[in-house]
Parts: C-alpha cells; sequence; structure tokens
C-alpha cells in the first residue's frame, strides 16, 4: 500500500498538468503582425526578388515545466474579405516571418482571382494556439493592397515532366504565344506531373497545383505546390492557360479519318495509337486523289479535327469548321499521324 | 532492506523525471546570456533560406524556425548584414528588420553589420553602392551617414536597439574602393568610417562602433591597419576580427588569435569581438573541439575585454549557395560544434 501511494505521488509529480488543475502554461496571447509594405504592385522583372515581408511577434510562453517554444503552432490566413468568412489560404510556419517574392505573391494573389494590372485587396492575420483541443487565437488584421502582374512567357513550351523534374516525355505548346499551351500526351492514370518552361530540374518556372484540397486543376507556381496529376489517363488534350492558371484535360477516345473514300463517315475509318513510336496509324484505300482533303475527327467531333494546314506534311487542329488537309494518293497506303510536337502537328504516308 | 527500497524508488523518480522533460531543444529557458560574452551566430540568409522552402530541424527532427532553435541552443545574439540596394533585396533594410524583430523578441542581442555595398564586401571586394558611384569623397562620407542613419532610425523607431553596430565588413584595405582603399589614403578610410561611427553614435550612443577585420591571426595586418587609423584619427570602440581556421592549423591559428587579441588590447586599450568563425561543417568533431578551445581562451583574456563569438551562417546547409562551414549538417540539423555554445 505504502508503495502504491509512492507510485502515485511519484505520477503526480511528473503529470505535466496539461489537462485539468491550474494552467501549466503562461503567457499565451494573440501574436501582433507587422507588414514590410501595406501596398505594393508586382513586376515581372523582378520576380526573384522579395516583395512582401510578414513577421509576427508570437506569445513568449512560460512554464514551470522545461516546454520547447515550438508547441506553439502558427498559421498564416489569407482572405479576399476583412472578415475571413472564406480562407483563400492557409500556411502553417514553424519560422515567426514569412518572405515573399514578386513571382511567389503573384502567383497566390492570381490564384485568388486576382486581375493582372487590377490593384485589389486581400487579409492577412495570424492564428495561432497551443493545442489541437484549443480555440485558435488571432493577431491583428493587414489589408494588403496588390498589383498582379501579367505573366510573361519566354517559352513557347511548357514541359511536361515527371513528379521528380527528372524526365520531360510530353510538351505543351503556345502557339499564338498567348499563354495558353496545348498539346497531346499518353499518361497513366494518377500519374503526377509538373509543367515546367525549360527541360530541367532548375526550371525557372515550374507550375504544380495550388495547394489546397480541390485544387487541383489551379496552377500554381509557389515553392508549396503541390503537383499535378491526372485523374483519366490514356490518351489525353491537355491544356493550361497561365493567365487563368487553369489546367484541363479531355481524353481522346477516338481518331478517325474521313473523306470521300469513306463518304465522309466518322466511324469508319479509326486510328490506332502507336505506343513505341508515339503515333496515330490508319490503313486507308482510295480509288482517287482525295478533291476536298482528309480530316482526323477527335472523338467523332466535325467541329475538332485535323485538317489543312501551310506546308507540305502539316496539319491544323480545328475547333470549327474548316478544309481536310491533302491526300493525293491512290491505293491502299498508310496514314501516319503524329502529334508529339504539339507546335506543328505532322502526318505523312507510306 | 527499506534502504535498498527507497534506492529502487529514487531510481524510479529520476527515470520518470528524465522521461518526462520533453525538451526538443528549442527551449527558449536553456540558454543563460552572459553579458559579457556574446554567443552569437550571423543569421543573415535566414528569411531567404525560408523563402526558398529550407528547413530547419532540431536533434528530434521536428520542423522548428531556425532562430528559436539556435537561441535554444545557446546561442544569444545575431549578427545581420546590411546591404545598400541588393538586387534581390535579400539583407535591405526591411529585410534586416524582419530578422532583428524576430531576434528581439527571443530576447535576443543584436549587431548590425554595414557593409556599404549592394553585395559582398569583403578583402577581395569593397564595391561602393551603384547609386554612390558617381559622388565626390564629401558626398560619399554623407551617404554613409545617410545611410547608417536610415537603417539605425528604422530600427530604433521599431524599438530594437543594437548592442554592437560594425561600420564595414572585414575592411583589412579599407572600404568603398577606390576611395577609401586604406592602402591608396588611410586618411580617406578613416574619414569614411568616421561618418559611419559618427551616425551611430547619434542614434544609439550607448552602441559600441567595431572596425572587423579578416585574419584574427594576422597581427601585422591589424596593427598595420589600426596604427593607420590612430594616426589619422579614426574612431573605434571595438576591434573585430574574423577566424576561419582549418581542421589541420586551428591549434596555431587559435594561439595567434590570442596572442593578437591580446595585442589589441594593450596597444589601443580597444575591446575586441570575434564577429565571425567558421570551420567546415562535415568536419564537426575537431570544429567543437577548436570552437570551445577558442572560448576557453578569451574566457581568459582579463578584464573581460573580449565581448564574443560570433559563428557566421551556422544555418546554411545542403549547399546552400556553396557554403560549407555552417554548423548544420545535410539533413537540416545543428552539428556538434554548436555544443561550443551552451
Amino acid at each position: 500500500m505504502k508503495q502504491l501511494t509512492l507510485y502515485i505521488l511519484v505520477l503526480l509529480l511528473i503529470a505535466c498538468k496539461k489537462e485539468g488543475g491550474a494552467p501549466a502554461v503562461s503567457g499565451i496571447k494573440p501574436a501582433v503582425l507587422h507588414s514590410s509594405t501595406t501596398e505594393l504592385v508586382l513586376k515581372s522583372t523582378e520576380r526573384k526578388a522579395v516583395a512582401l515581408q510578414l513577421v509576427w511577434d508570437e506569445a513568449i510562453l512560460a512554464s514551470d515545466e522545461p516546454m520547447a517554444q515550438s508547441v506553439l503552432k502558427n498559421k498564416i490566413e489569407i482572405a479576399a474579405d476583412p472578415s475571413f468568412s472564406v480562407i483563400a489560404k492557409s500556411i502553417e510556419q514553424v519560422a515567426s516571418s514569412i518572405s515573399y517574392t514578386h513571382e511567389q505573391l503573384n502567383s497566390l494573389v492570381t490564384g485568388m482571382g486576382f486581375v493582372p494590372d487590377e490593384k485589389k485587396v486581400f487579409y492577412v492575420r495570424i492564428a495561432s494556439r497551443l493545442g489541437a483541443n484549443t480555440d485558435w487565437l488571432y493577431s491583428n488584421v493587414i489589408a494588403l493592397t496588390v498589383t498582379a502582374y501579367q505573366l510573361v512567357e519566354d517559352a513557347a513550351y511548357l514541359y511536361l515532366s515527371n513528379k521528380e523534374i527528372t524526365q520531360f516525355p510530353w510538351k505543351l505548346c503556345s502557339r499564338k504565344e498567348d499563354g495558353f499551351y496545348d498539346g497531346f500526351v499518353r499518361l497513366d492514370q494518377w500519374y503526377n506531373f509538373y509543367l515546367t518552361s525549360e527541360e530541367s530540374t532548375s526550371a525557372s518556372l515550374i507550375y504544380g497545383s495550388y495547394p489546397l484540397d480541390g485544387s487541383q486543376y489551379i496552377l500554381y507556381s509557389g515553392a508549396d505546390r503541390w503537383n499535378c496529376w491526372t485523374s483519366k489517363g490514356g490518351y489525353l488534350y491537355l491544356t493550361a492557360d497561365v493567365n487563368k492558371l487553369a489546367w484541363k484535360e479531355t481524353s481522346v477516345e477516338s481518331m478517325t479519318v474521313t473523306g470521300d473514300f469513306n463518304g465522309w463517315s466518322a466511324t469508319a475509318t479509326p486510328m490506332v495509337y502507336d505506343q513505341t513510336a508515339k503515333v496515330w496509324k490508319a490503313t486507308i484505300t482510295t480509288a482517287a486523289a482525295e478533291q476536298w482533303g482528309i480530316k482526323v475527327l477527335i472523338n467523332g467531333s466535325w467541329t475538332w479535327f485535323f485538317g489543312a494546314a501551310e506546308g507540305s506534311g502539316n496539319c491544323n487542329l480545328y475547333t470549327a469548321d474548316g478544309s481536310g488537309f491533302a491526300y493525293d494518293k491512290v491505293g491502299t497506303h498508310t496514314l501516319i499521324l503524329d502529334l508529339s510536337d504539339p507546335k506543328q502537328f505532322k502526318y505523312h504516308v507510306e | 532492506m527499506k534502504k535498498i527500497k527507497i534506492g529502487k524508488i529514487l531510481g524510479l523518480l529520476s527515470l520518470c523525471l528524465m522521461l518526462s522533460s520533453c525538451s526538443n531543444k528549442d527551449n527558449l529557458e536553456v540558454a543563460t546570456p552572459t553579458p559579457h560574452l556574446a554567443k552569437g551566430a550571423d543569421v543573415s540568409w535566414i528569411t531567404e533560406m525560408e523563402a526558398s522552402g529550407v528547413q530547419f530541424f532540431n536533434a528530434g527532427g521536428n520542423a522548428v524556425d531556425g532562430l528559436k532553435l539556435l537561441r535554444g541552443l545557446g546561442m544569444d545574439a545575431v549578427r545581420l548584414r546590411v546591404w545598400v540596394d541588393p538586387e534581390r533585396g535579400w539583407c535591405n533594410k526591411n529585410d534586416v528588420l524582419v530578422k532583428a524583430r524576430r531576434a528581439h523578441h527571443l530576447g535576443m542581442r543584436i549587431m548590425v553589420d554595414f557593409h556599404y555595398s549592394d553585395t559582398w564586401a569583403d578583402p577581395g571586394q569593397q564595391t561602393k553602392p551603384a547609386a554612390w558611384k558617381g559622388l565626390a569623397f564629401d558626398g560619399l562620407k554623407k551617404a554613409v551617414s545617410d545611410h547608417t542613419t536610415d537603417v539605425l532610425q528604422l530600427l530604433k523607431d521599431n524599438g530594437i536597439s543594437p548592442e554592437w553596430v560594425q561600420v564595414g565588413n572585414e575592411t583589412g584595405n579599407g572600404m568603398l574602393w577606390e576611395d577609401g582603399k586604406a592602402s591608396v589614403s588611410m586618411a580617406n578610410y578613416a574619414a569614411l568610417n568616421n561618418a559611419g561611427y559618427d551616425a551611430v553614435k547619434a542614434i544609439f550612443p550607448a552602441a559600441k562602433v567595431i572596425i572587423h577585420l579578416h585574419n584574427g591571426f594576422d597581427n601585422n595586418l591589424f596593427r598595420w591597419m589600426f596604427d593607420g587609423l590612430k594616426n589619422n584619427g579614426g574612431k573605434w570602440d571595438v576591434i573585430g576580427m574574423s577566424l576561419y581556421p582549418t581542421s589541420e592549423n586551428w591549434q596555431e591559428r587559435n594561439a595567434a588569435c590570442v596572442s593578437n587579441i591580446k595585442d589589441m588590447i594593450a596597444r589601443y586599450n580597444s575591446e575586441v569581438m570575434i564577429c565571425e568563425v567558421g570551420m567546415s561543417w562535415d568536419e564537426a568533431d575537431i570544429a567543437e573541439i577548436w570552437l570551445k578551445d577558442l572560448f576557453s581562451l578569451v574566457n581568459a583574456v582579463p578584464d573581460q575585454k573580449v565581448l564574443g563569438i560570433f559563428y557566421w551562417e551556422p544555418l546554411a546547409y545542403g549547399g546552400w549557395n556553396g557554403y560549407t562551414l555552417g554548423a548544420f549538417d545535410n539533413n537540416g540539423r545543428p552539428t556538434k560544434v554548436l555544443n561550443a555554445f551552451k
């Protein structure tokens, strides 16, 4: 019995007093937030330079017991409205400051829907708490007026890399150099990828997805980006709009050749994908040169197809009415469609 | 028999206490500031490293605030470099304020290190800030004064008082070349230095102004420079030095450095600060012995004339800027060399 009493005494002595009884920790209070500026115009020419620094004085905790200061958890909350009714971004941070370069902040605010060259306000505060079962304490709120910049792309391509950014199996192209990139890719379902401005691990611009659940199709180049992934897999038409910071995937279910030779059937002459050569192939038998040329329909659509282009062996992607591309062979041949370089789609006949 | 039982219980009790001490090495209680001997770290890179996604881990492998981690390891002071108009903004006055605020809030002492350049100033380069290039000598002195005032006033306005201010960084041959090159005109260097000195004192009269040279073991260099400054009316409170020995020569360099320190104290009646030290991060065993030896030697200097030792950028690791003399391993955890600061 005496021993039991002693054991209980020992247990009482070492109990950290974290629950019930007198509070073991004092000094907990909301952080005080400071900002290096409250209004700034972001510049693409300064993209690697520091643009904004937020620093906060957090509560200095006191306790009779030895205690790590890191038990206090802080997160930065960013919202488009001062009441923080919808948190646009929440960032857990162990350091008591955060710094954004022009590029990082531009990516953050455009991800929030800021329109380039328009002045707009967002709000930031620090939430702190000691443990998962305690309420968050909120700092003062700082309003930041920011003008985002239009992304200027110096690369015509965006390269699709693996998760390690060591392989670049596919690429998208902005043929009009307007920030809208597209291309055809063949990926396994759930493939993880990034879109990069160069075929390099140290590419100056690496897009992943916005690091918030449900933001899979939002492009985001911040250091805390998540990778993109395809939920569909297979042969896909991928688009990435770096102005709207969004990407899309559309499954290519079929490619069919149509022309006089098959009575302009949308289904009679399917193409088959050759995974090794990364080309589409179909065998065609014609009795005469195709007077209107031929088209390759995607998913059987008359408004989404490959048709006429300038230059021999070239074809263009159409999303409205257009002419077919030249085909003057007679007899049985193999039509080969090469979509691997989206800058110029190509075909040839064997 | 009863005695044995009590012994057992005491054993159990101490075991329980050991198990229950939840120290994560960023415990703010650990550091015990010794006012006469600052245990410092130059942490000027920290905000840029954090913005690049670099994390720091305690010995337990938890990601923690790098500054709190150093504080918990016994470091009680920070050194912050200032550049005038750096290309990417890091180490400009606003960035200095962010780091100073963090350190101040943790109760750490602060040294401000003016480079008077837009980039690194060291024995190999003392390049004028781009905006100062066309200035005549009087204009250059005014620029030194104005910039010093501007940065220190910002700190003062935010309730932060640095204890030490370095006018120039590793100015073994002066600063703001060519005008302030000491080997060309010691008088010019002294005048530029004094412009900085007076500006510091106008904002923070109690702050000690440091003139900092490289190669703390090189008594000839220090005598040449401080004799020259003295003869030209140069003003300073503290003589600062860097010391970067290797694992092979540290004993000899420590001895030479302390001998130089004693000479500086005797010759100029000056206090001394070891503003920068470092040794290769992957030689931490030897580095710990070296730095403990250095602490012990400077502690033994009479009258507390040595004010402190600052490790230069201990947080740099994993190839950050190609720097290999930090005090964190490739996993971002502190190495044994930091035991010297306990």
